[in-house]
């Protein structure tokens, strides 16, 4: 009789600490979310400041400020 | 002593600018070319404008279902505005009159351009109308230069004209000249070097920046340059030639899939003009189009063998094609000597 009572101890204990993980890591969860914590995200490539040209300026193309005025422009038409 | 010699002029709906490079004792010679360029365009636009009735394109058009037989100058512009659909698989289309009538391109752009048309004929076609790749059935004779359209198909050469034309100037008139540079309302042709050591410098003007109808009132604000030697570039976007339908933006960029104008996109990375360059100027302007066509990336990447071209984007970025860079080098080093 003791023995099958001390079995059912035991196994309450071990639902405890198993609750007691699975609420530990839920709690990480939700502060990660709420907080805006880093998390593991697909590399993005970075996004090009206006003007430049991505990937960068091939050679032989100029930006403004390293050219004077063109002989002539192409334009949409 | 070296100069650069201009002519500059109104032409197909835009401004033309012709500059050559003349050298004593020479120069009188370099103007007279210049001369000649600009009475053979003026002849040019009688024949090929849609909005002219007395035109041979309006004759021409008149008379689908039965040969018409072309001049020496029409016959030639038909035959590349065909050449150019089959090397496209037509993306570009020189058969989508209907479309830009349905769209509302009824009347020259100055009397449209980026306002509300007025007198719209909408029971003229509609777009559901639109049969695309008709221009698979057109028949062209060059022994009798003899061109005969399908009935129903009626030719539009507003996607062509202007580079084919900067591509005869430079053969027919300009090419003894050592240095010259074609600019048919932003479709250009060039070749050599306007002072010795430097090419011509070309500007890629900002989309958002293109003026309105009737031309260049502001001074053109640039995003890019590149230093060109010999070829053709043109850039294509519906920014400037647009106008309002019933409320709805409308542009003259017909997509040949759809018979619709093209989606101007409006999010930060909408791209916004393409620019290819190539050999010739037609090539640039069909390609630019059929790039514009094909979206970003693929219109990039898609570009044939030897031409190279890049993208604006609304936030003021660019994209470039793979062989841009090599393209630009080639053109460095060809010091302008070669004919394209």
């Amino acid at each position: 009789m003791s023995g099958a009572r001390s079995r059912v101890r035991r196994s309450n204990w071990s639902l405890r600490i198993v609750a007691a993980i699975l609420s530990a890591l839920a709690f990480v969860g939700f502060w990660q979310a709420a907080s805006g914590a880093p998390r593991t995200t697909p590399a993005q490539p970075p996004t090009p400041t206006p003007g430049e040209f991505s990937p960068p300026t091939p050679g032989g193309v100029q930006l403004p400020g390293s050219f004077g005025s063109p002989h002539g422009g192409t334009r949409v038409s | 002593m070296t100069r650069l010699i201009t002519r500059h002029l109104r032409g197909m709906n835009t401004d033309f600018h012709l500059t050559v490079r003349g050298e004593d004792p020479s120069v009188a010679e370099a103007g007279r070319a210049l001369d000649a360029s600009v009475a053979w365009l003026g002849e040019i636009e009688q024949t090929c404008s849609r909005f002219l009735p007395e035109s041979e394109l309006c004759a021409l058009n008149a008379s689908a279902g039965r040969p018409f037989a072309a001049s020496d100058d029409f016959y030639p512009v038909v035959a590349c505005a065909i050449d150019m659909a089959k090397r496209t698989e037509g993306l570009f289309d020189p058969t989508i009159l209907p479309a830009l009538l349905a769209a509302g391109y009824t009347r020259s752009f100055d009397e449209i351009g980026q306002r509300e048309i007025i007198g719209w004929d909408s029971g003229a076609q509609t777009p559901s109308d639109w049969r695309g790749g008709r221009w698979r059935e057109i028949q062209l004779d060059a022994t009798t230069q003899t061109i005969t359209l399908p009935a129903g198909v009626a030719l539009d050469l507003g996607g062509v004209a202007k580079g084919w034309a900067a591509d005869e100037v430079a053969n027919r008139f300009l090419e003894a000249l050592p240095a010259y540079l074609i600019d048919l309302g932003g479709d250009l042709r060039l070749h050599g070097e306007p002072e010795p050591g430097k090419g011509w410098l070309i500007g890629i003007e900002d989309p958002q920046a293109a003026p309105g109808p009737g031309g260049s009132a502001t001074e053109p604000q640039y995003l890019a340059a590149v230093e060109l030697r010999q070829g053709g570039i043109a850039t294509s976007g519906p920014a400037r030639r647009w106008w309002l339908r019933e409320g709805q933006r409308m542009n003259h960029l017909i997509d040949p899939r759809s018979g619709q104008p093209v989606e101007s996109g409006r999010d930060q990375r909408a791209m916004l003009s393409c620019t290819v360059l190539a050999a010739t100027a037609v090539e640039a302007d069909v390609y630019a189009k059929v790039a514009f066509l094909r979206g970003y990336p693929a219109g990039l990447e898609s570009l044939p063998d030897g031409l190279a071209g890049l993208c604006v984007f609304a936030d003021g970025t660019f994209a470039a094609s793979a062989g841009l860079e090599t393209y630009l080098a080639a053109q460095a080093s060809s010091e302008g000597h070669a004919h394209a």
